[in-house]
């Protein structure tokens, strides 16, 4: 059986390059909220006009899941539905993000409001979704855990490491620094149940970084045994360094 | 299914089941066909400006399909290619059609949502492998008679078709895709927005839950060709219901 993979913001940049280059390995639960991804899954057929009326060209195509993962309710039937279709969950990559950037600081033009839910979804709904997974799934397989090599990505940025000052992006830069921390807090308290937790700090892709490096160093991650590390990925940084 | 000569071989063809069932293609026809839809579309609209009326609330400029205009647009008006797109979205072949061409200038506002499901109304003795509404001698949308002795006949809209050419200035971030909706106001629920790529095509069965608009376009034009595929009221009310807009005569 392949392993299963759950892959939150499918339908963006990244999270479609992560499906499509995981799909021929993994079995892919691909979570959107508002954009259906591009990809062919369930909810997106290819059509045969010689053929069967409506015909899919694989059998493993993503298992595409709505879902709005700033509300919890969401969070626990996107996990129940994961499960309930593939009977387990071996890897989950946070790859949903909230990217806007709110102003500086002291000019305080940013909307409180908006500035909370981009702390939700970039640092408490990835760990949320961990939570659940691991209430209803990991909590009690520690074998099949070390067997699987289960792990948690959270898909941070380089701007969680750095401050790059005059662009506004504090509260953005905020809630990746903090995803990084919880992460680490994260794969300290999955240890004992040998599953693994990192996250993985890109440029800004694909503009000062390929898209494809980062999906390069996701997999490398996945693939590893390294744990509560955070992982920087530039241009110039090593491929191969776990 | 029988295919169409003129598709190109390498189009690529996918349904889609949320917000609603859709068919997207690209790369639809040969190039050479391709080509000449363009060049008509461009002839007509060129020639003819002063024909593209602006749509009531609605920025676009639209020149409504006649069967002496229709040749000129083979095969997208033709009955192998209406029955083509009924099969793919299985409904029952009709001769009834309508169509337009729209031109939407850049800077539009978008369109309201809407979903097409409305009836429309027909010569009840015209006959022929296609079938037009006759818009001079009765209201497409009522039914009311402009002409002594005119039949009208009630059909319903059932599958729309945009079919997307021209637009090769068209980049993400230009606006004008079709924006297709879960509910009937575009801040509810899923959506997704279909680009007006050349030579592409969105395909829809119209429902109740068919909801759809333009969206506003302030980086290009966009230009598209509209076919309508019509059924009659009884296998509509079959498949939907009563659930199809009756417009009121003015």
């Amino acid at each position: 059986m392949m392993p299963v993979c759950l892959i939150t913001g499918s339908a963006g940049k990244l999270g479609s390059a992560l499906c499509r280059a995981l799909t021929p390995t993994h079995q892919i639960a691909a979570v959107y909220r508002k954009k259906l991804p591009g990809f062919p899954s369930q909810l997106r057929g290819v059509i045969d006009l010689d053929g069967p009326r409506e015909a899919r060209k694989a059998a493993n195509v993503p298992f595409c899941v709505q879902g709005d993962l700033t509300r919890p309710e969401d969070v626990r039937r996107i996990v129940e539905v994961v499960l309930a279709r593939f009977g387990q969950i071996d890897v989950i990559i946070a790859s949903a993000a909230d990217t806007r950037y709110h102003g500086k600081l002291l000019e305080l033009s940013f909307d409180s409001a908006k500035v909370e839910a981009q702390l939700i979804t970039n640092c408490v709904a990835p760990l949320q979704l961990a939570s659940a997974v691991f209430q209803k799934s990991w909590k009690d397989q520690r074998a099949a855990n070390r067997e699987f090599n289960r792990c948690v990505v959270n898909v941070s940025s380089i701007s969680g490491l750095h401050v790059f000052p005059g662009n506004g992006q504090a509260f953005y830069s905020a809630s990746k620094a903090a995803l990084n921390f919880l992460t680490r807090h994260l794969a300290s308290e999955l240890t004992s149940y040998c599953v693994r937790a990192n996250s993985v700090c890109p440029s800004r892709f694909p503009d000062s970084v390929s898209t494809e490096k980062v999906v390069t160093r996701i997999l490398d991650v996945i693939a590893s045994r390294v744990t509560g590390q955070v992982l920087e990925v530039t241009r110039d940084s090593e491929q191969a360094s776990i | 299914m029988k295919r169409i000569a003129e598709l190109n071989p390498k189009g690529e063809w996918c349904v889609y089941q949320r917000p609603f069932r859709h068919i997207r293609a690209e790369r639809v026809f040969r190039t050479d066909v391709y080509q000449r839809l363009e060049s008509a579309f461009l002839s007509l609209k060129n020639a003819d400006e002063a024909e593209f009326r602006q749509g009531t609330g609605y920025d676009a400029l639209i020149l409504a399909m006649r069967q002496n205009l229709a040749s000129g647009f083979a095969p997208l008006f033709e009955r192998r290619w209406t029955d083509f797109l009924a099969g793919l979205v299985d409904l029952p072949q009709s001769a009834q059609i309508d169509g337009a061409l729209h031109h939407i200038p850049a800077g539009s506002r978008s369109g309201w949502v809407h979903n097409d499901f409305c009836s429309g109304w027909f010569n009840a003795k015209s006959k022929g492998d296609t079938i037009f509404p006759d818009r001079g001698k009765c209201d497409y949308f009522t039914g009311t008679p402009k002409a002594p002795g005119f039949q009208p006949k009630e059909f319903v809209r059932a599958a729309t078709m945009i079919f997307y050419l021209h637009n090769d200035d068209w980049k993400q971030g230009c606006g004008g895709e079709t924006g297709l909706y879960e509910a009937s106001h575009a801040g509810a629920g899923e959506m997704c927005a279909v680009p007006p790529v050349n030579n592409s095509l969105l395909l829809f069965e119209c429902s109740p839950h068919s909801y759809h608009s333009l969206i506003a376009n302030p980086g290009s034009h966009r230009n598209s060709i509209i076919l309508w595929l019509h059924s009659s009221v009884e296998n509509t009310e079959a498949r939907w219901g009563k659930a199809f807009q009756r417009h009121k005569p003015k």
